[in-house]
């Protein structure tokens, strides 16, 4: 099926979410040209709609490990494996929320979701949460919708892993929703492991009470196209909002990273840092709005996106604003680009490594510096030495 | 072991050499002294191949192998090896790997078995030991947060580690306390065998003392204007720079 054949205004009961796709700019040609960032042919090409992935033992043991609480959700349902977490996590299956995130692309992605899938967290656990992903079917639109909340005074590592392996065209439309209630702590990294033709679109969307902190660092996509769409309406005083990304990607693959991020209380600390490395054709995005209104004094906003071009032809399209209304507040927003830096490429070929090797090392020396952003050594340790593996 | 004829280099379309004449047999060490701006920083950087010097005129002769047709990495897998005034941080990189990696990149040069991570981190504690060296340094990032003295030792350990034929080094004694530059010196004087050979820029004394020059030359204004022995250091000691050259 289509999503351009979709029954839309007889199939979605809420009249927000219609509202948003009715109204859903997807870039236009003339855009397009210019951010070169398309994703109207997902709406005319052939998927299966698919809301479940059988799991096998096999494909689950592999994850199992001392170091983590794992947990598995397949589109459609948790499958958590250890009783003991029972008593500290609430995994539920609800009915969709009404949400208000200003994103179409997560409205999208309700639209084909009948029951939510919900954690709660109420007690802070002894080992990070490792939340596991698995999309194997050829050729699919697998929308999934998780809302992960924590309780006051909570603090919670998490690392969600998204493999989706298969030899066709995927579609994932990832929407995550972060609820933190007063004084909770999440620290939470994303890896992403994609078929090369895949699209993934991750949209991210958060309710943070007063006092909360929420650290996010978002670990390459190799998918064809990908977004991370990151929609956070800070409405209490005193949050800890930091993103941090790396996006190294090659050949003709495009990813883009858009952030709406607004500041209605006093004293909220906002920060996006994104890192890119591009290479032969690819392309990214960095389009990151942070807005500041008159009541939100005391603020600290940070925005940075700094890019590598490893080739001619390898493009960055780097919009951060900063919309202040208000005088009192700390801001500050870069966006740099440049060849590989030649002081320290020279340091390293002058003790004789080669140059294709001291070009490898650097690229890694700056996904590093981001994966280095990860609080729990648990978590980073795991992500290198998946990435080591697989080369994402 | 190097042969420099005639040797005209320029930075950004400025002419810094103007002419160097300068031979090193295996096993002599060699200093160049001359006030800031007369081309010692230069010299050693064209000779690593630093891509900041262009040279328009000359030759440069190492192992009878014709130096200028070599890039960096065939010159320092050759054993030529350039100790940074400045070293560049590079965070992301940890130290104990890029020197795993160096050392392991000239042993495969040389067709020899790579070191696998034990055996590597012996011979590092062996020279961190045997050199009094902090070996909390291998555990960073290379040279992210170092001290300028950090950063000297850095480059000491990588010198002892990659053990080249041709050392360069560039002020390695700036910045390092008496007791620290002890310890650089007793470093390069292990190496100093007899059939490696030592080009130095420095400006102290006291290292002087402790690695003592079979040769001295001053750099005026791209130019060797002379050549002495030790004793030619130590006259600049006392009269400077001025009227050196009559």
């Amino acid at each position: 099926m289509k999503l351009i054949d979709f029954d839309f205004e007889n199939n979605i009961k809420d009249h927000q979410a219609y509202k948003s796709l009715q109204y859903l700019k997807l870039p236009d040609k003339q855009m397009e040209e210019f951010k070169k960032f398309d994703l109207s042919e997902l709406y005319t090409t052939s998927f299966n709609f698919l809301n479940n992935t059988p799991l096998n033992n096999e494909s689950m043991d592999e994850f199992i490990s001392n170091d983590f609480h794992t947990l598995f959700i397949n589109n459609a349902k948790v499958q958590p494996l250890n009783d003991l977490l029972n008593q500290k996590i609430k995994i539920s299956h609800l009915p969709k929320e009404k949400n208000l995130s200003k994103n179409a692309l997560f409205h999208l992605g309700e639209t084909f979701i009948e029951l939510q899938n919900k954690i709660e967290i109420s007690k802070t656990l002894d080992k990070p949460l490792l939340i596991v992903n698995l999309f194997t079917s050829n050729n699919a639109f697998s929308p999934a919708s998780l809302h992960i909340c924590l309780e006051e005074n909570t603090k919670v590592d998490i690392l969600e892993l998204f493999i989706s392996s298969n030899t066709g065209e995927c579609f994932l439309n990832i929407n995550r929703k972060i609820t933190l209630k007063q004084n909770a702590i999440l620290n939470y990294s994303k890896l992403e492991q994609s078929s090369k033709n895949d699209t993934s679109i991750f949209n991210y969307h958060s309710n943070l009470l007063k006092k909360s902190t929420l650290k996010m660092v978002s670990v390459n996509s190799n998918a064809k196209k990908s977004l991370n769409f990151w929609d956070f309406s800070l409405d209490h005083e005193d949050i800890i909002l930091n993103i941090d990304a790396i996006v190294n990607i090659n050949e003709d693959k495009k990813s883009a990273n858009i952030a709406n991020i607004v500041h209605n209380k006093e004293n909220i600390k906002s920060e996006i840092n994104v890192k890119h490395i591009l290479d032969d054709t690819s392309h990214a995005i960095f389009e990151v709005k942070s807005t500041i209104n008159r009541d939100a004094s005391k603020a600290k906003v940070f925005q940075s996106s700094k890019t590598t071009l490893l080739s001619d032809d390898a493009r960055i399209f780097a919009q951060p604003q900063l919309i202040i209304q208000t005088e009192n507040l700390e801001a500050k927003h870069s966006a740099t680009c440049g060849a590989m830096n030649e002081e320290e490429l020279y340091y390293l070929i002058s003790r004789g490594i080669s140059e294709e090797k001291a070009k490898a090392m650097l690229i890694e020396s700056i996904e590093n510096e981001v994966i280095e952003k990860i609080y729990n050594q648990s978590i980073q340790k795991f992500v290198l030495e998946f990435k080591g593996k697989n080369n994402v | 072991m190097l042969d420099i004829k005639n040797l005209h280099v320029q930075i950004n379309d400025k002419e810094i050499l103007k002419g160097i004449n300068l031979n090193i047999q295996p096993g002599e060490i060699h200093v160049l002294m001359g006030v800031n701006g007369s081309g010692k920083s230069t010299l050693v950087k064209t000779i690593s191949a630093h891509y900041d010097c262009v040279v328009n005129d000359g030759s440069i002769k190492y192992k009878d192998e014709d130096l200028l047709k070599l890039n960096p990495t065939q010159r320092a897998n050759k054993g030529i090896f350039m100790s940074f005034q400045n070293p560049v941080e590079i965070p992301g990189i940890n130290n104990m790997y890029f020197l795993k990696t160096a050392l392991n990149e000239k042993r495969k040069h040389l067709e020899k078995e790579e070191l696998n991570a034990a055996s590597f981190l012996k011979l590092v504690k062996s020279k961190t030991s045997e050199f009094n060296m902090d070996d909390a340094v291998l555990k960073r990032n290379l040279n992210e947060g170092f001290s300028g003295g950090e950063k000297k030792r850095n480059e000491l350990l990588q010198l002892l580690i990659l053990e080249p034929d041709l050392l360069l080094l560039d002020e390695i004694d700036s910045g390092l306390d008496i007791d620290a530059i002890k310890t650089v010196a007793t470093g390069i004087n292990s190496l100093l065998d007899g059939k490696r050979s030592l080009l130095m820029i420095t400006h102290y004394e006291r290292m002087l003392a402790l690695i003592k020059p079979d040769f001295v030359h001053i750099l005026e204004n791209g130019e060797i204007i002379k050549t002495g022995d030790y004793s030619l250091a130590l006259k600049l000691g006392k009269t400077g720079f001025k009227d050196i050259g009559e």
